[in-house]
């Protein structure tokens, strides 16, 4: 399941999502928005996304993570718009037979979203707004 | 005498740091047909001149994948110009 959203990512809805009788783990990572960046005092982001394009390489990338491992359960959702301190703005949930596997789709999953899934944020600072450039 | 070449509309959406830049989320220019990724770069430069400034290199998709300058357009493609991706955390 992936999902690009404006609204607040539902943890028990992914939890609940991420179950399945035939897993013996679930690995779930989060994304969230951290008061600091680059030395600077952050009071929020604001996530702008090329919502079609980002709905198809989702889609590309639970493919890819379906053939590479043995996937139970993929979850993927990345919220937009403007988020505050501590808001998750990423979630990804993968239930597999064993750990290691769920592990590994989950890293994989989650560097392959910030390098192809086309979503910008603007940081918020004293200094004002600025678009964040990848590094 | 010389022929004229065909032309087609071609709409191209812009996102993030060009969509501020340029002011508008979509803009249109009239191509010739056949014309590449590539044409549409420098139609878009010569247009909107404030976006060769820019700190950060432009990335072009048709059709929801990347595209190189290579890549032909095609009246129907849904094509975007926009930075590097920033998301997740």
């Amino acid at each position: 399941m992936i999902s690009i959203t404006e609204k607040p990512i539902d943890l028990n809805d992914v939890l609940l999502h991420s179950k399945d009788d035939s897993a013996g783990a679930t690995a779930l990572f989060l994304g969230s928005v951290r008061d600091h960046n680059d030395g600077q005092n952050v009071s929020g982001i604001h996530y702008e996304a090329y919502k079609e394009m980002s709905q198809s390489v989702l889609l590309e990338i639970e493919s890819e993570v379906l053939r590479k491992w043995d996937i139970k359960k993929f979850i993927a959702i990345h919220r937009i718009g403007d988020l505050k301190i501590g808001d998750v703005s990423v979630a990804v949930s993968i239930s597999t037979e064993h750990r290691s596997d769920a592990f590994e789709a989950c890293r994989y999953t989650i560097d392959t979203i910030k390098t192809r899934v086309p979503i910008w944020k603007k940081e918020k600072t004293e200094a004002g707004q600025h678009w964040v450039q990848t590094k | 005498m010389t022929q004229n070449k065909q032309l087609q509309i071609i709409k191209v959406k812009l996102f993030a740091s060009f969509k501020e830049i340029v002011g508008k989320s979509e803009v249109s220019f009239e191509i010739e047909k056949d014309a590449t990724v590539s044409d549409l770069k420098k139609i878009l430069l010569n247009n909107y001149p404030q976006l060769a400034s820019q700190k950060f290199q432009a990335i072009y998709a048709v059709n929801h994948k990347v595209a190189d300058d290579s890549t032909i357009l095609s009246v129907n493609d849904e094509v975007a110009v926009f930075p590097p991706v920033s998301g997740g955390i």
